[in-house]
């Protein structure tokens, strides 16, 4: 088994068996749980390969992120499912009964579905991972600005979305 | 600095320490913002909300794949491994074919010149041609006996300069060879020689020099033509047979030898049995005198002179065939033809080294070029058979992966 050099001592299953479940999750919500398990699978067969290039310039889940997103995108570009119509975002749940809520749950998720894959991705990556700025311009492989702008219009697109007719519930 | 496009960042914290102040000012002094950024916060926080935790699947599955024992990069990329096998197996057969066609020409060519060098050698060297003889003889004879139990062996250059054995050496079949000691033996050597030479009245001079030195004599000589014109000369030389494989030899190195011929006829039985024979004739002569002298009647004598004459003629007559087969036994001859090379063809200039090495690298270039050539035609060839083993390969691949 090969070794991560800048942990040291790490190997590839360590990795999974730390990070499976953030990939996993990831992968669901990107690409829906019908295909999560083999996106998430080969974006670690694809880091066993690929450790012995890891640098440690980023951290390790970044790292497995920006792998399983291009998974994710090849998968929807394959599949022609563009969006999993956010089948991973529970409008259910229990955990907002009692919660203020300013927005119909039914309507976000559906804006959301709305938005383009690139808002999509950020949106999912700094608001649902709660990775930062930076750590989202490295998992999509672009700038940071890039990241700023597109959340800027990500959030400016949904707010349009939900002011809508059927939008608005607050 | 824009208000609106940086207040999602302002939200979030990613702006600079300044930038955040700056924001903070314009917010707090602006209510329709302030609402703005609230509507974020909870629209951040909802999104959050909204996203479910699904139930893991496939990690144990993973942890098992990872922990396999990694196969052998021949069992991974097994249709690669096929393919290259099949090339390196072609290429190598391609290889020693070549090989074996380049040392068999090249043995061709060195046969030619060898053959001249070490016919006497190979003579030697074979033991069959020896049997009858080598249980009579000591060691020493052996190898003499060998030498002059010699039969025809003929050489004779091709066009371009090369040897070929036309006949093997071994004995005669009928000249099984007797009891004889070997220093009895009388051999008839006959050789012919033709030489490219580049001045056929100088080698003549040297080949009648060199049949002097050895105790020989030169029969007969002609020379047609100029020198430098094609010019010819013709020499038999009678050379002492003990001296017949060396004269040979420097004869060979006169030029260029384009024909090389020799024999060998052992007439030991018919020189003995000529010898016998006048023994007899001797001796009956010698009995028919003794009778002539104790003859009284004169018919009786009549009879007697005519049977004498008879006999004396005879063996007057094998005595003469013994000196002819003495003299040819002692010395050997050689029909030696020299020839001047063709002087109209210009002798190629010397090259220097730089165009040696250009040549040899264009033609290594070739080389290399032909064979990669032929490999290509080889795996073109046969794709019928590796190409479906290929895709079978490849596809089976793609299954497991699956």
């Amino acid at each position: 088994m090969q070794e991560n050099q800048p942990g040291g001592n790490l190997t590839i299953a360590d990795l999974a068996d730390a990070h499976y479940a953030v990939v996993y999750r990831f992968c669901a919500r990107r690409v829906g749980t019908e295909l999560a398990k083999d996106a998430a699978q080969e974006t670690f067969l694809t880091a066993q390969r690929r450790l012995k290039d890891f640098r440690g310039e980023s951290s390790v889940q970044v790292w497995l992120l920006g792998i399983a997103n291009n998974h994710c995108r090849n998968l929807s570009r394959k599949t022609r499912k563009e969006s999993p119509l956010m089948e991973a975002w529970d409008c259910n749940d229990e955990r907002a009964e009692g919660a203020s809520q300013i927005v119909d749950r039914e309507a976000l998720r559906q804006a959301l579905g709305k938005l383009s894959p690139e808002h999509r991705e950020v949106v999912l990556l700094h608001e649902v991972e709660g990775l930062t700025y930076e750590d989202a311009a490295k998992v999509l492989d672009v700038p940071v600005g890039t990241v700023k702008s597109r959340l800027h219009h990500a959030f400016l697109n949904l707010r349009r979305l939900l002011s809508g007719p059927e939008g608005a519930s607050a | 600095m824009n208000i609106q496009e940086n207040l999602k960042a302002y939200v979030d914290g990613e702006l600079t320490p300044e930038e955040m102040e700056f924001m903070a000012k314009a917010i707090e002094a602006d209510p329709a913002l302030q609402q703005e950024v609230q509507f974020m916060k909870m629209l951040g926080f909802e999104i959050k909300k909204l996203a479910t935790e699904p139930a893991i699947e496939g990690k144990a599955e993973l942890l098992g794949k990872l922990n396999k024992p990694k196969a052998p990069w021949w069992i991974r990329h097994r249709a690669l491994a096929l393919v290259s096998c099949c090339v390196a197996g072609l290429a190598m057969v391609s290889f020693f074919a070549s090989k074996v066609g380049g040392l068999r020409s090249a043995q061709m060519e060195s046969e030619g010149s060898e053959m001249a060098v070490s016919s006497e050698a190979k003579e030697e060297a074979m033991p069959s041609a020896d049997a009858p003889v080598a249980g009579y003889m000591t060691p020493e004879r052996q190898s003499a006996g060998a030498a002059e139990f010699r039969s025809r062996s003929t050489n004779e250059g091709t066009a371009n300069g090369t040897f070929k054995s036309v006949s093997p050496s071994t004995p005669p079949a009928g000249n099984a060879a007797p009891p004889v000691d070997a220093d009895f033996r009388k051999v008839i050597r006959n050789a012919e020689l033709e030489i490219k030479v580049e001045d056929a009245g100088k080698s003549l001079a040297k080949a009648t020099t060199l049949a002097d030195s050895v105790g020989g004599f030169v029969e007969s000589s002609s020379k047609t033509g100029q020198q430098g014109k094609n010019g010819t000369a013709n020499a038999v030389l009678r050379v002492p047979e003990k001296q017949f494989a060396r004269v040979l030899d420097q004869l060979r190195d006169l030029g260029e030898v384009v024909v090389d011929n020799s024999n060998g006829d052992d007439v030991t039985a018919e020189y003995v049995d000529l010898e016998s024979r006048i023994k007899v004739m001797k001796a009956e002569e010698d009995s028919y005198i003794t009778m002539l002298r104790a003859a009284r009647r004169t018919t009786e004598i009549l009879e007697i002179k005519e049977r004498l004459s008879r006999v004396r003629q005879e063996r007057e007559s094998m005595q003469g065939q013994l000196q002819v087969m003495k003299s040819q036994t002692r010395y050997s001859t050689i029909n030696l033809s020299l020839v001047e090379k063709v002087t109209s063809e210009k002798p190629a200039a010397p090259q220097d080294w730089g165009n040696d090495t250009w040549n040899g690298a264009v033609n290594g270039l070739k080389g290399v070029g032909r064979f990669l050539g032929q490999v290509a035609i080889f795996i073109f060839v046969y794709s019928p058979i590796w190409l479906p083993v290929v895709l079978l390969g490849w596809f089976f691949t793609r299954k497991a992966k699956q």
